[in-house]
């Protein structure tokens, strides 16, 4: 199960012995947003989906994957993978986290220091000149940044 | 952050309060970019600075870049394709500078080379001060060059630098006083990785020339402890190391540096032979492996015999190439005979393979060994003038030859070359270096 906090409560459940007659369980996951959770959702089947399909073609696998990931980030929104990160963080699903964290470093790469506090809700704690001096040093840097 | 249409019809409790993005996630995202923004970004806020300068950082951020380079390598094993590590690394010299000026700048830059598609050329300043007017590049690891000016006892004086042009920092390293009556005439770069260490191996030869029976001596750096360390070299009894090719740099293969040198063997009476000086990064050892059978007993210097150590698709190799002349109707034409031999197991003499003999264009001078076995040569191009032979100025093809195939390919390079090695972004030295950045 690649939704390791999910697997985590259903193993939780067994060692509790309660048994559901039920086929259909309610899972409280608060920290989860529905619209990141579908898209989750449906990256996880389709992952299952093309390992299944190219069995032991691994090269074939990540190929397939990664042309999916290209559309699949045409159709989400920048301020959307924060969203994206934090619940795949939350419910441990690893191939996602990376996917998501390496679509982000791909968007903010040519970004501007502004850009990147905006996005990640920070803000500048130094202290009065340190940044200037930082920015003097690291001129360089700076060259050929985007706009914003 | 932003709101969506939904959220604002929530009583306030119920809208999600914390969307700020744990730093750990954050510093997943950091360790996937490349190097400039990576410094741009430390001015973000403060622990994103003391984060990106993290040595811990730093080492996930290299090992996040092997991991892209060594899946594109193991997906390409084309030739042909784009993607590979080889490249060929020229620094401009005092003389150099003056002669050729570069076109984009005044200002010294070093420049690199792919070795397989010549159009990816990076160029790299070189930061004002850093002093250094006829540097080798003695080796390259994780983006990490070290640079040694050997100085001409005069004006320039002798140095070391660990230079990452990715994050234009340097470190000089410490000198050292106790082998001043010595001469400075070769020099090693390792890394090694089980302890995340960067070491220098200098080698030394008496300067007097009345010692009758010369003996080399060493120091190691180690980056970590940033200090040097005398070694003895102890090979086996009554042999010792009499001279190292002058200005050579060792070739790093099986965790040991490699030096061609000459020993002295004997009690009383003392019989030259050349042989290979091999330095064990682990437990700072020397020690010798034979040359293939014949080749001890040749002399260690000759206008028309160039011997060299290199790393063959892995393995210690010893190539030598011997331009000859012969006479076709009244043109003398140059060549010259190649022989590759490959060390099948490292340490066993036994498994020397003469692996290719094959008779090319004449030599200049040899770089080294692609990935894929192709040798990095710079070809003569001599005409006559009068009696002699003159070398053509500012000759520089270099290229590119396989010796199965013995096809060539002109690599289109600038500049002579200072060194063919790997090289890489990287934040290496970024919490040691001490040199301004230029």
């Amino acid at each position: 199960m690649k939704f390791c906090a999910v697997k985590q409560y259903f193993d939780d459940e067994n060692n509790n012995n309660i048994t559901s007659g039920a086929s259909t369980t309610m899972i409280p996951l608060p920290n989860v947003e529905s619209h990141p959770l579908a898209i989750l959702i449906t990256y996880c089947k389709k992952h299952l989906k093309i390992k299944a399909n190219n069995a032991d073609n691994k090269k074939e696998t990540e190929k397939e994957m990664e042309q999916y990931e290209q559309e699949l980030l045409k159709k989400v929104m920048p301020q959307e993978l924060t969203e994206l990160i934090l619940a795949a963080n939350y419910l441990n699903f690893k191939e996602a986290l990376d996917f998501f964290c390496r679509a982000v470093a791909s968007a903010i790469q040519n970004k501007s220091i502004e850009f990147v506090r905006k996005f990640f809700g920070l803000e500048s704690d130094f202290e009065l000149g340190e940044e200037e001096k930082l920015r003097e040093e690291f001129a360089w840097s700076f060259e050929g940044v985007d706009e914003d | 952050m932003q709101e969506t249409g939904e959220h604002r019809s929530l009583p306030p409790f119920l809208r999600r309060r914390n969307t700020d993005v744990p730093i750990d996630i954050a510093l997943n995202i950091l360790a996937r970019l490349p190097v400039k923004p990576l410094m741009r970004f430390r001015c973000v806020c403060k622990s994103w600075d003391s984060s990106i300068t993290n040595p811990n950082f730093i080492s996930t951020h290299l090992n996040n870049n092997k991991i892209i380079i060594n899946n594109n390598n193991n997906n390409n094993m084309n030739k042909d394709d784009d993607d590979d590590r080889g490249y060929l690394l020229h620094m401009p010299n005092v003389i150099t500078r003056t002669m050729y000026s570069s076109s984009s700048s005044s200002n010294p830059v070093c420049t690199v080379v792919c070795d397989r598609t010549f159009n990816r050329i990076s160029e790299h300043p070189i930061p004002s001060d850093l002093l250094i007017n006829f540097a080798e590049i003695v080796g390259s690891f994780n983006g990490l060059l070290c640079l040694a000016e050997y100085g001409n006892g005069a004006t320039y004086e002798e140095v070391i630098y660990l230079w990452n042009p990715s994050i234009r920092k340097f470190k000089r390293l410490p000198r050292t006083w106790w082998l001043s009556q010595y001469d400075w005439d070769a020099t090693g770069f390792a890394y090694h990785s089980e302890r995340d260490d960067y070491k220098v191996v200098k080698i030394y030869s008496p300067s007097s020339n009345r010692i009758k029976r010369p003996e080399v001596e060493a120091e190691v750096y180690s980056l970590s402890s940033d200090s040097w360390t005398r070694v003895g070299i102890s090979l086996r009894p009554n042999v010792v190391v009499s001279k190292v090719k002058d200005y050579s740099s060792a070739s790093f293969v099986n965790g040991a540096l490699h030096w061609l040198v000459s020993v002295s063997e004997g009690e009383v009476e003392f019989q030259n032979r050349k042989t290979i000086l091999s330095f064990d990064v682990d437990d700072d050892k020397f020690g010798e492996i034979a040359l293939p059978g014949g080749h001890g007993l040749k002399p260690l210097h000759s206008e028309r015999y160039k011997e060299n150590l290199a790393v063959f698709k892995g393995k210690l190799a010893f190539i030598t190439f011997e331009n000859r002349e012969f006479v076709y109707f009244r043109d003398s034409i140059g060549s010259c005979q190649c022989v590759i031999w490959v060390m099948e197991e490292y340490g066993v003499c036994e498994s020397w393979n003469k692996l290719f003999s094959v008779r090319l264009g004449e030599v200049e001078s040899f770089f080294g060994c692609t990935r894929f076995g192709e040798l990095l040569v710079q070809k003569a191009f001599k005409f006559k003038y009068g009696a002699s032979d003159v070398l053509r100025l500012n000759n520089c093809v270099i290229v590119s030859l396989d010796p199965e195939t013995l096809h060539e390919k002109d690599l289109g390079v600038q500049h002579l070359p200072n060194i063919a090695t790997t090289f890489e972004e990287s934040l290496v030295i970024l919490d040691r270096a001490d040199g301004r950045s230029g």
